[in-house]
């Protein structure tokens, strides 16, 4: 192994690139139209190269998106003091809101022509020449989680050396009594799931008090949206965006252009992964960070959007909770070909963002290429904990960072429980080093959460 | 071609000095250790596979400060230098319904006379020395307490009953908590009647292909007529089957129990199967094997628990309506998820341990016929092998749905 050294690499520097002035959504008036002579926002993008360090010490060359709004955070990238500042795989996370006009500057310094599409919004997709600029204009699209990515050519090469991102669009709450990501647009069936989550008993069904047992710290709560725009994720909102490298594609890239080679001709069936990445680290440096890692108490149900940038199908599983599977997206030519795989609705061929008519519980999601998944982690007791137990490791109070004795008959908090993917190659890296690389984990701090915290 | 780690010799354990000393009596309420016992909850369910509790004490003390619990984590000991250890099951609590899984290694032969190592559990307690594959099942109630014994072998092993979702000590994951090295007693109390695996999730990704991995079923209690339902409320069943889809990449099983664990490349990114098999029947024996294919008669409702515990992303496709009723364990009686159909002739898939639970109902006219299943790549979405001219290599099984 020839690791740098064992320091755990964090997050590059994260802020979200549609940064405009602080606003709280849920305060949102509902006669305010958007306006629409001019944009709501103005996002704005290079195109760049920049060297990323591996979890196993090995460095490649990527391609990245980096935020050049006002307020970018030019931090170090933290896998590589060396990199080129801001760029990062995936990109900038993009908040916006559904029907806002956006414009988007898009700035290419690499020497080659590279295409940007966001992935069910035809009107955001363009061609930019070797060390040009493109602006352009399009309409938000409905609330939910988006792709975009740089498809030029067709094949997915560039997406795979790292052009791509996720943008995420929100609804106007005004109007939406228990709030949900998909606001009046949400479905029967995802509103009786953020309705139960806050508040099970105003379902007055038995079936929803069995699902989730009754008592102090068996009550979920509400889910609560990222409220200021200028935030990538939150408390109760993460953004978890799969990549995979081979490297001998990430060779491809000099500075003078992409080297030419037959490997570029069928990308796929050439495409040997070697890392799983999530939100740009993967093993030992993927399981800390805010912008992954959910550490929460019950009640504190927490929205998930995945998304699979990569060439690899990924089975998503999580332990400690099921997951409610809330939406999904892709477009059939990018999936295809694709059979029914959870539900009687298939994916739109518009590559719009399908509401579930059906939620599913699961613990094990699937996610083929360019798919995109909301889905929810309700952060309930773990329901198989022996009855009482969890109650007895509230009222002990008992934690590992409150630097108590550890020699104990009794479990501490946190409970720590992990998410990897279950097609297990991707558990790997540089084809082994089992469990360095598509897993992270997530936290129950305890029963409540304390008065005294401060949210994030 | 090595399996030494997997040996069934005495099994190496840490000393454990922690462990409570039993309580003599069945009814003992308290130890001295003032640990509580709850009497037992329930009885054993008629189609329990376990025997009744409260089995082997393992209760006591725990040095959490040298586990993942509450130790530092580092790279080290995040994959290579993972805690082995043998500790007592904190929280103890008795249990009305007790299990052992004991680590073996075995090998199989295949149609082509090739001999592929592999690992599974074996159960000392009601198995009568059978070594299956996979690993016999897991059976439980609701509201059973459940303490599920693992022996290792030579090296360390967990159990991860999955979907299963009890407390971090429980869990099975050696990362964020420990490897057992010897023997550790896994406490859970299922609330969800259902289908679900236990695997070990120790290098996962050689171990679970491996073999060590077994089905674990949670019924529901009997309802008032005493007949057990898919789940309270829900479906009744005359025939019931467990298909459990597996594909095996022989290049893999010549691999260590550690393989790659401390660096070196070992290969385990890339997979490439060439068996496939239902519920351990290769697939050129599975389409009139008893143990896949299904005989019902006009009368009855069939339930099919299917498990993918293959790398491949399963497509299965049958000749007749089908009704899911319950996906991962959970089933859909909610006021958010209903059962659905999938027509008949519909491909659908299964990503890598997903569970299913399907119903096929009366009246049965015309709707004897099969079911098919593809074993597919997780990037060129292709069936494995299949331009192989020898039907066993093909990524592709299918087995008789017959109403008599």
């Amino acid at each position: 192994m020839d690791r740098r050294d064992f320091l755990r690499f964090g997050a590059a520097g994260v802020s979200a690139a549609a940064v405009i002035d602080p606003t709280d959504v849920l305060a949102q008036s509902c006669t305010t139209t958007p306006a629409t002579t001019t944009p709501n926002v103005h996002i704005r993008l290079a195109i760049l190269d920049f060297t990323q360090m591996l979890v196993d010490g090995a460095s490649v060359r990527m391609l990245g998106f980096r935020d050049m709004g006002p307020n970018a955070v030019c931090a170090t990238n933290a896998n590589d003091p060396s990199a080129v500042c801001g760029a990062r795989v995936p990109g900038p996370i993009l908040r916006v809101q559904e029907g806002w006009t956006v414009r988007m500057t898009i700035e290419n310094t690499r020497p080659e022509t590279h295409g940007f599409e966001i992935t069910g919004v035809p009107a955001a997709t363009t061609v930019i020449a070797g060390g040009s600029s493109v602006t352009f204009d399009f309409v938000a699209p409905p609330a939910g989680t988006y792709i975009y990515h740089d498809n030029f050519g067709g094949r997915g090469l560039y997406r795979i050396m790292g052009l791509a991102g996720v943008l995420i669009s929100q609804p106007n709450y005004c109007g939406v009594a228990v709030p949900n990501p998909y606001g009046t647009r949400a479905t029967p069936a995802i509103q009786a799931v953020f309705q139960a989550l806050a508040n099970p008993a105003s379902m007055n069904d038995p079936v929803i008090l069995a699902r989730f047992r009754p008592g102090p710290w068996m009550t979920p709560g509400p889910w609560l949206p990222v409220t200021d725009f200028s935030q990538e994720y939150g408390r109760q909102e993460k953004i978890w965006a799969v990549t995979q490298v081979d490297p001998k594609f990430n060779d491809l890239i000099t500075p003078s252009g992409i080297t030419s080679s037959t490997l570029t001709s069928n990308v796929c069936d050439n495409f040997v992964p070697r890392y799983f990445l999530m939100d740009g680290r993967s093993g030992f440096d993927l399981s800390e960070g805010d912008d992954v890692v959910i550490k929460n108490y019950i009640g504190e149900p927490t929205l998930i959007r995945s998304v699979n940038l990569g060439m690899a199908h990924h089975s998503l599983h999580i332990h400690g909770n099921h997951i409610f599977e809330l939406s999904e997206a892709a477009l059939v030519s990018d999936v295809g070909p694709i059979t029914n795989g959870y539900s009687y609705t298939r994916p739109s061929n518009s590559g719009a963002v399908v509401l579930r008519t059906n939620v599913l519980e699961r613990d094990v999601w699937s996610m083929w290429p360019m798919q995109r998944k909301d889905v929810l982690l309700p952060l309930e007791v773990p329901p198989d904990i022996p009855e009482g137990q969890f109650a007895a490791m509230v009222a002990r109070g008992k934690s590992v960072e409150a630097g108590e004795e550890y020699d104990s008959q009794y479990e501490p908090f946190p409970l720590r429980y992990v998410m990897h993917c279950h097609c297990e190659m991707s558990q790997t890296a540089g084809g082994g080093n089992y469990p360095q690389g598509l897993v992270t984990h997530w936290e129950i701090r305890g029963g409540r959460r304390p008065t005294t915290l401060a949210s994030l | 071609m090595t399996h030494d780690q997997h040996t069934t010799d005495t099994p190496v354990s840490v000393a454990d000095t922690n462990r409570a000393v039993a309580p003599t009596a069945a009814a003992a309420t308290v130890t001295a250790a003032g640990i509580a016992f709850p009497a037992a909850a329930q009885t054993l369910s008629p189609k329990s596979t376990g025997v009744a509790g409260p089995g082997e004490f393992a209760g006591g003390v725990v040095e959490f400060d040298k586990t993942a619990i509450a130790g530092q984590e580092t790279f080290l000991n995040f994959g290579c230098e993972v805690a082995k250890r043998n500790p007592a099951t904190p929280d103890w609590k008795r249990a009305n319904v007790y299990f052992e899984r004991k680590v073996f290694g075995e090998k199989l032969r295949m149609p082509d006379g090739v001999e592929v190592d592999y690992w599974g559990f074996e159960d000392p307690l009601r198995g009568n020395g059978a070594r299956p594959f996979p690993s016999p099942v897991i059976r439980v109630q609701e509201g059973d307490l459940v303490h599920v014994k693992l022996q290792t072998s030579k090296g360390p092993h967990t159990i991860h009953h999955h979907g299963i979702e009890p407390t971090t000590m429980n869990d099975g994951v050696g990362h964020v908590s420990m490897e057992v090295s010897g023997s550790y007693i896994y406490q859970w109390q299922p609330q969800h009647a259902g289908t679900w695996i236990y695997h070990c999730h120790v290098n996962t990704v050689l171990h679970f292909e491996m073999g060590l991995y077994g089905a674990l079923i949670v019924d529901p209690a009997p309802d008032a007529a005493g007949k057990i339902r898919a789940f309270k409320n829900g479906p009744e069943y005359q025939v019931e089957k467990l298909w459990v889809f597996d594909d095996i990449d022989p290049r893999w099983h010549d691999l260590e129990h550690d393989a790659g664990l401390c660096g070196g490349d070992v290969g385990l990114n890339i997979f490439r199967p060439r068996y496939f098999f239902v519920s351990g029947i290769v697939n050129t024996r599975a389409t009139t094997h008893s143990t896949v294919a299904v005989t019902a008669k006009r009368t009855d409702q069939v339930l099919i628990r299917m498990i993918n515990a293959a790398y491949s992303v399963m497509r299965i496709q049958f000749d007749m309506d089908v009704e899911v009723i319950s996906v991962d364990g959970h089933s859909l009686n909610k006021p958010w998820a209903k059962p659905y159909t999938i027509p008949r002739g519909e491909w659908f898939e299964m990503a890598t341990a997903t569970r299913y639970d399907i119903i096929i109902k009366p009246p049965y006219m015309a709707r004897t016929g099969k079911a098919r299943f593809q074993f597919t790549d997780w990037i060129t979405k292709r069936v494995h092998g299949a331009t192989s001219t020898n039907r066993l290599y093909v990524g592709y099984a299918e087995t008789n749905i017959n109403f008599v």
